[in-house]
């Protein structure tokens, strides 16, 4: 019981720095990537290469004054942020970064995720079901015209790409047989589900970057016509809250489509170390997403949620059923 | 075993007493969105309580369901339907009268049943250690499409009713 | 089994307090100069006229609504995929008629125009 506590403690602050540092160096990478794409230099004063930029942007939110609307629900102001950041954390606890045999650190085996349970992946589809809370409430206790349309959007969004999101993994669930997701790794030890499941990833990763709110589907803060969306009246600390929710959703999709299609740990040749395979993956995941926002331009409202219940809901399902009557098929 | 055991009951006490707050809070809320979020409180409480009890799968699917699609819609309504959403709801004190008679006789029933302890029940073939051995969520799809598949077709051509539901409110609405 | 929830539970503890903490602190940070103009609601520079609550279209709460029928349904097909290898084609055809009827809902709902946004 203590060996379990002890380890689970250094377990959530590892995850706590690790993801706080990939939000830090995210936002420079994004910011970076763009640049390059666009033939600009980026940030590249603070430091060497710009590498001490999200410290100082860091310092310079921790000490914003705080400031909002004298009209907004002070509690549900306040809990918004937390809440988003909570969720966006909490689902990392599922994620296996390394495997199949334990660490074994001074004779006590240590497991290389925070928690493996029987239903896997759902728990992460009931987390991202609680996502929506954060955003709408954000939107809703601000009492301001761009936030409450910018959190309206976005949650209805997001409740439109969260079944596609969800009926896209159901092939990998199917081929597996589990929702565990170290199972689903081992599953794949010779063959990665990306490549006979193709169409299911395509789909998972385009519900994937419009449940996280990111270009071309960042329409909830669509800068032109709703400023910031829900976080317009958000600054300093508070504001930094949602940032680091939105982007350690990118990251804990990328790490679940690491998960459910490129292989997990495994990597070809056995030449790298698990852990690094995975991260790897993951970021070369989040390089996409990058690209795809350097790259394409914003949909509009309407042609985004009519993209999500005409084509990838219809798509999704059909790709289950294909994926059934192939498995049974080839079956003995 | 012995502490996880001690666990649960401090963590049943926990959640049993936070479901009982969130409750009232459901009813006693002067603004309908803490109501509604009260409720979500509670729901998720429920969750906790089906986890404690080993059922995993209807851990998440009551967050699923219930906190992340049923009660979002309520949130919605609520927040938005009424543009003076900030009116209080006024509040005649048969209700609360309703609401303590019904309190007290359901109370009643539950220190009768829970007294005298006639609770009958043997151990069937799905003990947490047989559901554990094929997996939680397994064992209920094979009962739901096998032994229950009737019932799960049914609930499709529910479904299917609700859909027509619906679309038939939102046209009502517009024209 | 259900000691695997346990760690989970403390890692949500520890991360709501660093969330909490991580709004709070701040607040005796970054001081609070008060300002009648920063008390205000951001309208691009324009001075709020009324609150920000309004109806809305009523294409919102019918997707809210019609997300409850597919996410209900998305719950029912999830424990048939972990078991589909043990059901076969019985597995198949039962899920194929549960889609079948699921989909005629979605070409209703298609057809009627409740999927439409705009006006």
């Amino acid at each position: 019981m203590t060996e379990v506590v002890v380890v689970t403690l250094i377990k959530t602050a590892i995850i706590l720095f690790a993801l706080l540092t990939a939000f830090a160096y995210l936002t420079l990478f994004e910011r970076v990537v763009q640049a390059r794409l666009q033939a600009r230099l980026g940030p590249n004063r603070v430091g060497p290469f710009g590498l001490l930029q999200p410290a100082a942007d860091g310092v310079k939110l921790l000490f914003k004054e705080t400031s909002g609307p004298a009209t907004r629900d002070r509690f549900l102001y306040l809990a918004a942020p937390v809440l988003s950041l909570a969720v966006a954390f909490t689902a990392f606890t599922i994620v296996p970064v390394s495997g199949p045999t334990d660490l074994v650190v001074l004779g006590h085996r240590i497991s290389w995720y925070v928690t493996n349970t029987n239903v896997g992946v759902l728990f992460y589809f009931a987390l991202t079901s609680l996502g929506v809370y954060g955003i709408f409430l954000a939107g809703y206790a601000s009492n301001s015209k761009y936030s409450l349309l910018g959190g309206l959007r976005s949650s209805a969004q997001m409740i439109s790409y969260e079944m596609s999101l969800g009926l896209s993994l159901v092939p990998v669930f199917i081929v597996a047989g589990s929702f565990r997701l170290v199972d689903i790794v081992n599953a794949q030890r010779t063959w990665w589900f990306a490549l006979p499941l193709l169409p299911a990833f395509i789909i998972y990763m385009i519900a994937g970057i419009a449940e996280t709110n990111r270009a071309p589907f960042d329409l909830p803060e669509a800068d032109t016509e709703l400023v910031a969306g829900y976080h317009t009246e958000y600054g300093g600390m508070k504001f930094a809250l949602f940032f680091m929710a939105e982007y350690i959703n990118m990251v804990i999709v990328s790490s679940i489509a690491t998960v459910m299609f490129l292989g997990g740990w495994w990597g070809p040749f056995g030449i790298l170390p698990g852990p690094w395979w995975f991260l790897l993956k993951v970021v070369a995941v989040l390089f996409v997403y990058v690209w795809l926002r350097a790259t394409l331009p914003r949909l509009r409202y309407d042609r985004l949620m009519q993209l999500g219940w005409k084509s990838l809901l219809p798509l999704s399902l059909a790709m289950m059923m294909a994926t059934a009557v192939v498995v049974v098929a080839v079956q003995r | 075993m012995g502490g996880l055991g001690a666990a649960m009951v401090i963590l049943f006490a926990f959640v049993a007493a936070s479901m009982l707050v969130s409750a009232v809070g459901v009813v006693a809320f002067r603004r309908p969105i803490y109501n509604a979020l009260a409720l979500v409180a509670n729901m998720l409480g429920l969750a906790v309580l089906f986890l404690l009890l080993n059922a995993q799968f209807l851990f998440v699917a009551q967050i699923i369901v219930y906190t992340g699609a049923v009660m979002v819609l309520f949130v919605f309504i609520i927040a938005l339907l009424n543009p003076r959403a900030d009116i209080r709801l006024q509040r005649p004190g048969a209700e609360w009268g309703f609401g303590i008679v019904f309190g007290v006789v359901f109370a009643a029933l539950l220190l009768i049943i829970l007294s005298t302890r006639a609770l009958p029940g043997k151990p069937g073939p799905y003990t947490p250690e047989a559901i554990d051995a094929a997996g939680n969520v397994q064992t209920i799809g094979r009962a739901l499409y096998t032994t229950f598949l009737f019932p799960v077709e049914v609930a499709s051509v529910l479904l299917l009713v609700a859909a027509v539901g619906a679309v038939y409110l939102a046209r009502r609405r517009i024209h | 089994m259900l000691s695997d929830y346990f760690p989970l539970l403390i890692f949500v503890v520890v991360i709501v307090g660093f969330g909490v903490v991580a709004i709070v602190v701040p607040g005796f940070i970054g001081g609070h100069r008060p300002n009648a103009a920063a008390d205000l609601a951001y309208e691009s520079g324009i001075v709020p006229r009324e609150g920000a609550r309004r109806r809305f279209s009523v294409s919102f709460y019918l997707t809210a609504m019609l997300f409850i029928i597919f996410d209900v349904e998305a719950i029912f097909i999830y424990p048939w995929a972990v078991i589909l290898k043990s059901l076969r084609w019985f597995g198949v055809a039962e899920m194929g008629v549960f889609v079948a009827i699921l989909l005629v809902a979605l070409i209703y709902i298609w057809a009627k125009g409740a999927l439409e946004w705009g006006d």
